[in-house]
């Protein structure tokens, strides 16, 4: 098979072809009034048909999508010249210039497009609730294709986030562009939701992050834009979706074995254990198709010694998914996750001089527990313009402390949402949904609450030439233990401006909210000399987002197989921000603070160079995060941010070989609530984090190798006070696919 | 000429602002090896109802000449205990006087309230170890030294 490169004179090529079936008078001359472009697209390497390429015609909104051999066509296009651009998730992207078309004669074009492991999922579904070209959103969103995700093999997907531009996590709590900081877990300003439904606990907003099968996620969205108008509370400081993938078109079954080794501490006097600890983490996974229908199941088993006493874990984990095609009009999917686990529980060090050991008297804490998740997801076209997708949702958790501070939970959360959207010829497309959500608790250090909301929300985006322009909102109504809590309304409007298919501007505003949790409210427990209390009174907080971007991709030039830089700034203005401030008798409420401001510069790039031989990702942001008084005057930095945050990485790709070196640095946190850096013998020291990973991986036939260092320089710091870090961990992870 | 464009200016951004922030990374400095003094506070006897909790208090030598504010060579005082248990604090190398005090507030309520504590000529605390212990703290050393308290 011929494959024509980006090498190759294109305005050329084009006339070529046209002129060879011009010459052959081939019968599938068209009426000489009507033109068409048609052709195929490729693999670059292989020559095999790539479904689902999404095909621009330039400075124009026509446009189409390659069938299932990689075929497409175009029709009824004027004489002339065109420029197509050719997009695919996990492929560079390209742009076939001069494409001429001639009155009656079909222009047939065969376009091969490079893999590289940079090129993100092109269409987002995310910021807009609806596909959508990532350079069309008027939103910041970033996405994380599954080649990326497969080539760091992580099992916990907090360790990809954590590399992402404006992510960072601190004790399992996300924290997008400095919004959530760290709230003793207890309330999050950033969404995860799971195929579009929320995952987050009912009672404090957590995440499991061990129920995420990060070896069956096919794509992560990242929305830093507030995202209250669609997805409310939880989401005003940005929503991660992971979207987990379908079964392939042929049976597939994969086995997966990772074994990691800590290193001891580089210094010798935190040595804790005498032999090294180890994690040990299988997969068995097989999907298949039934006919039109499609599933896969997982089990994965994970021990993990920890690398600190009271870090170690055990967990049985199995999740599927099927999904059910029903006819031309009619599809269903059904996704279930189930964990059983059990793990070592501290909440702090021994001491500074042994951060690594539990302390005094709580060596036999652990706790267990099981979770499970049930996702239906149906889809109906109604007709052409109209499609309505509705997601029922249960999660259930269940877990009990025993050891010094016996302990016990159980929650519930029910979802149910309903999503109609219709397109109006003009490009005007209209979005309206319904969701429901029911949770409830029972647990020692909240008591028994029940919380509900209704919520309905309203998205119009109508594209006119090179703009997109969205408008949307969101009303929704809580209840706490059957009380009125809040009715909130949250307003968005943005807009994007695409003047070229390499440049992308965006404007955007919206106002966000976030009702208090039943942690926030109820929680009554006692840490170290800490107490904290309940506030019931709490009331739900708000923001104003504004943002300006944009965004510049290019893809195959001379030298460069991909270009990607995407700056932003933003300004977020919360009034009644909800966080843990102790008291001068030592008790910690959460409390609504008067105002805060969180002012940022975001800039991420992305360079895939020398016929994908070597790539760099680098992200870095900005914030400047203040707490204000009424009068709008800086009282102090808000605690628990990083002002600065940098992250890189390079890959080299030769001989089959794929080698990374990532590097993370967050800058000191500046504010903490609970253990004051004491100047005089600096007990609780905080520094910079610098963080330095490094891979090695090969596919050989059906066999995948990967090892990895994480924390190459044993670079030991806290986040939270009084909580060490990861130490150096070596991990070889071998999979074998059937 | 076009596709050059995105690349030479975004590039020329990315340099500026990446070396802006190279040179306003902190340096690397990770947490180190410390010195200190730790051990085991044991408390015989029952704990009167005015002291909230017991702690070992760390001051300068240059105290003993100046009791009338011993507040200002107060250095650091372990985590308060109710009971008897393992007690820890982080010093720098130097020369030191450790004795144990009773608090007279709740711990909780003088970690919140430590400053103003300092400035006051009397400290909630109560002594309850005769007189003083003096000891030095080299580099990277973490004495162990237990103590008795009787009621």
């Amino acid at each position: 098979m011929r494959i024509f490169q980006a090498t190759i004179a294109r305005p050329l090529r084009s006339v070529l072809i046209a002129a060879f079936y011009m010459g052959v008078g081939l019968s599938q001359q068209l009426p000489q009034n009507q033109t068409s472009i048609s052709g195929r697209v490729v693999d670059a390497r292989s020559g095999s048909g790539l479904p689902g390429v999404n095909i621009q015609i330039q400075r124009s909104p026509s446009g189409t999508t390659s069938d299932l051999e990689g075929y497409f066509q175009l029709y009824d296009l004027p004489p002339g010249n065109y420029g197509l651009s050719f997009s695919m998730m996990g492929y560079a992207p390209y742009i076939e210039k001069n494409v001429a078309v001639v009155a009656g004669i079909p222009t047939e074009l065969q376009i091969g497009l490079k893999l590289n492991i940079l090129a993100s999922p092109q269409v987002v579904v995310t910021s807009s609730r609806k596909e959508q070209d990532i350079m069309e959103s008027p939103f910041s969103v970033s996405a994380i294709g599954p080649r990326e995700i497969k080539a760091k093999a992580v099992v916990n997907m907090i360790d990809i986030l954590s590399y992402e531009s404006g992510v960072s996590t601190i004790k399992g709590q996300l924290n997008i562009r400095g919004t959530s900081g760290y709230t003793m877990g207890a309330g999050t300003r950033s969404l995860l939701l799971v195929d579009g439904i929320p995952m987050l606990g009912s009672a404090a907003g957590n995440v499991t992050w061990g129920m995420i099968p990060s070896s069956e996620v096919d794509r992560v969205e990242i929305v830093k834009s507030g995202g209250s108008a669609l997805y409310g509370s939880s989401a005003m400081g940005g929503v991660v979706n992971i979207i987990t993938r379908n079964a392939p078109p042929e049976p597939e079954t994969r086995i997966s074995t990772q074994i990691g080794v800590y290193s001891h501490p580089r210094i010798e006097q935190w040595r804790w254990r005498d032999k090294r600890g180890f994690v040990y983490n299988t997969e068995l996974s097989h999907s298949r198709r039934f006919g039109e229908h499609a599933a896969w199941l997982r089990i994965q088993k994970r021990r993990d010694d920890g690398f600190m006493e009271l870090n170690w874990e055990e967990a049985l984990n199995v999740s599927g998914k099927i999904k059910l095609n029903l006819g031309n009009a009619h599809s269903a999917a059904v996704f279930l996750n189930a964990l059983a686990d059990k793990s070592g529980l501290t909440s702090i060090w021994k001491s500074s001089a042994n951060p690594f050991e539990a302390p005094e008297g709580s060596k036999n804490d652990l706790t267990e527990g099981t979770k499970t998740i049930l996702n239906g997801h149906y889809n109906y076209v109604y007709s052409q313009d109209v499609v309505i997708k509705t997601k029922v949702s249960g999660f259930w958790n269940t877990w009990v402390g025993s050891g010094a501070d016996p302990n016990f939970s159980t929650e519930s959360r029910y979802y149910e949402e309903i999503q109609s959207s219709k397109t109006w010829p003009g490009k005007l497309t209209g979005i309206f949904g319904l969701t429901l959500q029911q949770n409830g608790v029972d647990a020692q250090i909240f008591g028994k609450h029940n919380s509900n909301s209704l919520a309905a929300f309203l998205l119009f985006e109508k594209k006119i030439h090179q703009f997109t322009l969205s408008t949307g909102s969101r009303w929704e109504t809580y209840r706490v233990d059957g009380n009125d809590q809040d009715q909130v309304f949250s307003p968005q409007l943005a807009l994007n401006w695409k003047p070229a298919p390499w440049m992308a501007f965006r404007i955007s505003t919206g106002q966000g909210f976030r009702v208090p949790t039943v942690a926030e409210m109820f929680t009554s427990a006692r840490r170290s000399i800490f107490t904290v209390e309940p506030n019931p009174d709490l009331v739900s907080e708000t923001s104003v987002n504004r943002e300006i971007g944009i965004v510049l991709l290019s893809g195959q030039t001379r030298f460069l197989d991909l270009f990607k830089l995407d700056v932003a700034v933003f300004h977020n203005r919360f009034e009644n921000f909800i966080e843990p401030i102790p008291d001068s008798s030592a008790v910690i409420h959460f409390e609504n603070i008067s105002d805060a401001r969180i002012l940022g510069l975001e800039m991420g790039l992305g360079i895939s160079a020398f016929n994908n031989l070597l790539d760099y990702k680098s992200a870095f942001t900005i914030l400047d995060p203040v707490e204000l008084d009424a009068q709008g005057d800086v009282l102090d930095t808000l605690s628990y941010r990083h002002r600065y945050h940098w992250v890189s990485s390079l890959g080299i790709h030769y001989w089959g070989l794929d080698a990374s070196l990532e590097y993370r640095y967050l800058s000191r946190i500046e504010s903490v609530e609970l253990f004051q850096e004491n100047v005089f013998t600096e007990q609780d020291k905080r520094v910079p984090i610098h963080v330095w990973n490094a891979g090695l991986g090969s596919e050989y036939g059906p066999w995948l190798f990967l090892f990895r260092v994480e924390n190459i320089f044993q670079y030991y710091y806290t986040q939270l006070e009084r909580n060490i870090e990861e130490e150096r961990i070596f991990t070889f992870t071998v999979e074998r696919q059937l | 000429m076009k596709s050059r464009l995105p690349v030479i200016t975004g590039l020329s951004v990315w340099l500026i602002l990446s070396l802006g922030l190279i040179f306003r990374c902190d340096s690397p400095g990770d947490l180190e090896a410390v010195s200190g003094i730790q051990g085991r506070i044991q408390i015989n006897g029952v704990m009167p109802d005015s002291i909230k909790a017991v702690a070992l208090v760390v001051l300068l030598p240059e105290a003993i000449n100046d009791q009338e504010h011993i507040g200002a060579y107060l250095i650091n005082y372990s985590e308060p205990l109710y009971r008897s248990g393992a007690y820890y604090t982080q010093l720098k190398p130097g020369q030191y006087m450790g004795i144990i005090v009773g608090l007279l507030v709740d711990p909780g309520i003088f970690a919140a309230n430590i400053d103003s504590y300092l400035e006051s000529p009397e400290l909630p605390l109560v002594q309850l170890t005769e007189g003083v212990h003096a000891f030095l703290i080299r580099e990277n050393e973490m004495q162990e030294i237990d103590w008795d308290i009787d009621f």
